[in-house]
């Protein structure tokens, strides 16, 4: 079930009609949420919902046996490894099991030994990637003394598998989510047209995403030789596509629970207006980048010891993991880490600084696009098959090609760039004036339904979003 | 209730139109967010059902305003286009398949249908037809059941729905008369269904059908329903694939170099629309279905209509637009070399199954080809044998073959395959019934 479906307008309107009329007890309120979050899970296939279940479970037994033994570090911390292990393990299993498998052969292979490994066909769960990390942080922070254990097996439940948040993130942490769970606060009115503001700016940009395919496909699919101008045609539309189709999810999402009276993180923050790698990271996909700051790149030292390049890269070698079990997303995490660990270095050089920086507008400017294009050339990496054909394709980006540019990709482009601005611009506009305009109802309610009218006019309706197969 | 995790005493608060930081808490909901050990204070029921009837009315409301925006513009679209999503000719069509059973047993007139592509929607005339017929002394009525961009995974639908709305009754339909266009049935036009599909299965399907989909694909299920009940049977793709038409037309276009621009329509095609709705005021917009004129058009208009329709379609002949409309029929439709599609041939058998358990006699026909500007190649022409081979095999229909007998030149056609509306149509369909006026004839004799 996705956001953007008519199937989900019908399930969230049933679902806000119980939780709002029907239900007034605050444990029947939990149980509907659980019940409603289970389904929403179990559309795509209700076998997994055992192990999501099972996952809520553990950890809230372990965080519990964590802080039973708060006063025995070893004790303590045998459980919290045992937690890790248990969410890295199914992760592992079901995730990473044949990148496992398979790399093993090829490795063996490289020595000129020959070990054949049968792979397993073991259908990827979706949003494994999203509530195992948020599982995984409950027994970390409850390990840390940043929370306590919670009682009371249904409220953590209904936490881990809060649907708007479930499959594709934003990825919560239960020190955030939980207590206003239990707490059940009824929502302002303000935050009821905030919400709707970003469910509807959240399918405004699901639908320009969906109409970006055709470029991306063309780029990256094509049989046929594409052109250099037709290559950066299809990459630019992949930064708008990967951008409308996630913050578009994460807006929705945001938009849902705070409807419900749930407040979650902003996850984008213009991100292709970064000024740097560094800047990007603290713009794209927040609640990741955070996630991964506190419990994974402090875990490993952070910036102690003089160590911070290399607890930078291993991070963000981690991240590309955590997007897709290859050898390309890897890359692509090495990539990004790269281009961090550089920024970092160059910034701490006294000679750049003025540079970094000025505030100056065509300074900012320059530093933007220079930023967005080292974006663009990780994205072979990220989107592509494998790393012959991301090789192939960062020749043809540079390196004018034969092959003919196909009638009308000059359109194509202007649209493309069009709609990369534009998505970006709603964007700033809302979070500079989206309070004020919540506010004016005159104004607000109009621009609602002309913002409704346009989705339900052109959106296209049940495409995928792009960040569940992570 | 006691709990270990509460962080606030403010359940009761009234909503209130106080900013409450809210960018704030969206950008940083850590802020205030502390486990504490604190009795929680029951719900506040009243206050719940007031905001929650504050989200129904003014955001119901608002979706509410919005899919009837939607509808009116979809409803003004087709008022003044033709046929702007192709659904619309479909839809009405369906309504009126019982229209045989409305007719007497006892009357002596021969009852035909004839269904396919906008090659039967534009070059069918069942005024003409009929009057041939009735004058070779064999009495008809017949009707117009052909509709523009549906392909044979369409036509299936359409037959299911045609089967279904005659089971249990008497076979009141004496023939069917089911165009085969090859050019409508390759693999690159199977590759563009897409939305008319998805809007054919919403309004062609039964309930049960969408019932049965539910288990399946609930999703689906739903997004069917939304089409079929909210939508007025236009999905949103549909639309979108209306406004991307111009971009692929100009693209297609472009595709040939170096080529002269067509001479200047200077919206003359738009003046004779115009001119034939007020002619015509049953059978317009082309979308819809006419009870008066059988599915089809009247066999004249006014003066002025058929001044304006003879400069448009001279203008229409221009030699430049003819090579632009081939060039798009090859690329949409592999018209020359004719790679068919074994489901398309499939759904073309189940066609003609559904056609049989309805009628008391299936033909199949072909239409004639634009062979001044159309040249299929050998492989095309033994593709084209081939299936039809095939669906004889497989449901034992005869072939009325029009395909390049007699010979029909580049005045016959508006573009690369579609009938000029007077003069196309009159020959086409005077075709058609002078083999079905023999046959009928040999039959009797």
């Amino acid at each position: 079930m996705i956001f953007n479906s008519a199937i989900f307008f019908w399930f969230f309107s049933s679902f806000f009609l119980l939780f709002k009329f029907v239900f007034t007890d605050r444990r029947k309120i939990i149980w509907l949420m659980v019940i409603s979050s289970l389904v929403f899970y179990g559309t795509w296939n209700y076998n997994f919902i055992i192990l999501l279940v099972f996952s809520a479970l553990a950890d809230y037994l372990i965080a519990q046996k964590v802080e039973e033994n708060r006063h025995d570090p070893v004790l303590k911390k045998r459980w919290l490894i045992t937690s890790i292990t248990l969410n890295l393990g199914i992760l592992a299993i079901f995730k990473y099991n044949n990148f496992i498998l398979q790399s093993v052969q090829d490795f063996v292979l490289l020595f000129g030994g020959h070990v054949s490994v049968p792979t397993l066909s073991i259908i990827l769960p979706v949003g494994i990637s999203f509530y195992t990390f948020q599982s995984m942080s409950y027994t970390i922070d409850v390990y840390r003394g940043d929370m306590k254990a919670h009682r009371g097996f249904l409220e953590f439940l209904a936490t881990l598998s809060f649907f708007p948040q479930l499959v594709a993130g934003p990825i919560l942490r239960a020190k955030q989510i939980l207590p206003q769970i239990v707490a059940m606060r009824t929502p302002t009115t303000f935050q009821i047209r905030a919400g709707m503001l970003l469910i509807m700016l959240g399918l405004l940009k699901k639908t320009g995403a969906d109409m970006m395919a055709g470029p991306v496909s063309y780029a990256f699919d094509g049989p046929e030789p594409v052109s250099t101008f037709e290559t950066w045609t299809g990459l630019l539309a992949f930064s708008a596509q990967i951008y409308g189709d996630f913050s578009g999810y994460s807006d929705i999402a945001i938009g849902v629970a705070l409807m419900l009276g749930i407040y979650i993180p902003m996850n984008f923050n213009l991100p292709w207006f970064s000024t740097s790698p560094v800047d990007l990271w603290r713009r794209w996909h927040i609640s990741l980048s955070s996630w991964l700051r506190d419990y994974l790149y402090i875990s490993l030292g952070g910036n102690r010891n003089g160590k911070r390049a290399r607890n930078l890269f291993l991070t963000m070698v981690l991240a590309g993991l955590w997007h897709g079990a290859s050898w390309t997303f890897v890359s692509w995490g090495a990539y990004m880490g790269m281009l961090v660990v550089v920024t970092n270095w160059l910034n701490d050089q006294a000679i750049l600084k003025g540079w970094t920086q000025s505030k100056n507008w065509g300074a900012t400017l320059i530093k933007i696009i220079v930023t967005h294009y080292l974006v663009i050339l990780s994205w072979p990496l990220f989107r592509g098959s494998d790393l012959a054909t991301a090789g192939e394709m960062f020749i043809t980006m540079h390196v004018p090609q034969a092959a003919e540019v196909s009638a009308g990709a000059g359109i194509v482009m202007a649209l493309v760039v069009a709609g990369l601005l534009i998505m970006h611009f709603v964007d700033a506009l809302r979070i500079r004036y989206g309070d004020a305009l919540t506010q004016r109802q005159w104004l607000y309610w109009p621009i609602l339904l002309v913002g409704f009218t346009l989705f339900f006019t052109v959106g296209d309706f049940g495409h995928d979003f792009i960040y569940f197969q992570f | 209730m006691t709990s270990s995790t509460s962080n606030s005493d403010n359940n009761n608060k009234k909503p209130t139109e106080e900013k409450t930081n809210m960018t704030d808490k969206l950008k940083d909901p850590l802020k205030d967010q502390q486990v504490e050990d604190t009795e929680l204070a029951p719900l506040d029921a009243k206050e719940r059902r007031k905001v929650g009837a504050y989200t129904v009315l003014f955001g119901g409301l608002t979706v509410l305003l919005a899919m009837l925006l939607v509808n009116g513009g979809i409803a003004l679209l087709r008022y003044q286009s033709l046929n702007p999503f192709s659904i619309e000719r479909i839809q009405t069509s369906a309504d009126k398949l019982d229209i045989a059973l409305s007719i007497p047993e006892d009357d002596p007139r021969q009852v035909v249908y004839v269904m396919g592509s906008s090659l039967v929607h534009f070059g069918f005339s069942p005024d003409v037809f009929d009057e041939y017929m009735n004058n070779a002394g064999v009495p008809t009525v017949s009707y117009n059941f052909g509709f523009g961009n549906a392909d044979p995974s369409i036509h299936v639908k359409f037959a299911r729905k045609l089967a279904r709305t005659f089971e249990g009754q008497p076979k009141r339909v004496d023939r069917i008369i089911y165009e085969f266009a090859p050019h409508g049935s390759t693999y690159q036009r199977a590759a563009t269904s897409g939305q008319l599909d998805h809007a054919t299965t919403a309004v062609l399907s039964s309930w049960s059908d969408i019932g049965e989909k539910l288990r399946e694909n609930p999703e689906e299920a739903f997004a069917l329903m939304n089409t079929r009940l909210f939508r007025s049977g236009v999905p949103a793709e549909a639309i979108t694939h209306m406004l991307s038409m111009p971009i692929k037309v100009a693209e297609l276009d472009a595709a040939v170099k170096d080529r002269p621009e067509p001479v200047a329509m200077d919206n003359l095609g738009w003046d004779l629309f115009h001119q034939l709705r007020s002619d015509w005021p049953d059978s317009i917009p082309f979308g819809g279905w006419s009870d008066r004129y059988r599915g089809g058009f009247p066999p004249t208009a006014s003066p002025r209509a058929l001044e304006l329709s003879d400069e448009v379609m001279r203008r229409m002949q221009d030699p430049v637009r003819m090579e632009r409309s081939r060039q798009q029929r090859i690329a949409c439709c592999d018209m020359l070399e004719l790679h068919i599609d074994p489901q398309m041939i499939a759904d073309v058998i189940q066609t003609i199954r559904y056609a049989q358990s309805v009628a008391k006699d299936v033909d199949i026909v072909i239409m004639p080809l634009n062979q001044d500007i159309v040249q299929i190649s050998d492989q095309g022409m033994q593709n084209f044998a081939k299936a039809l081979d095939e669906i004889v095999a497989a449901t034992g229909v005869d072939i009325v073959d029009l395909y390049k007998t007699p010979y029909l030149g580049v005045e016959y056609f508006f573009d690369v395959d579609h009938y000029t509306i007077f003069k196309g149509r009159h020959k086409v369909t005077t075709l058609m019934a002078e083999k079905y006026a023999e046959s009928a004839i040999a039959t009797a004799e």
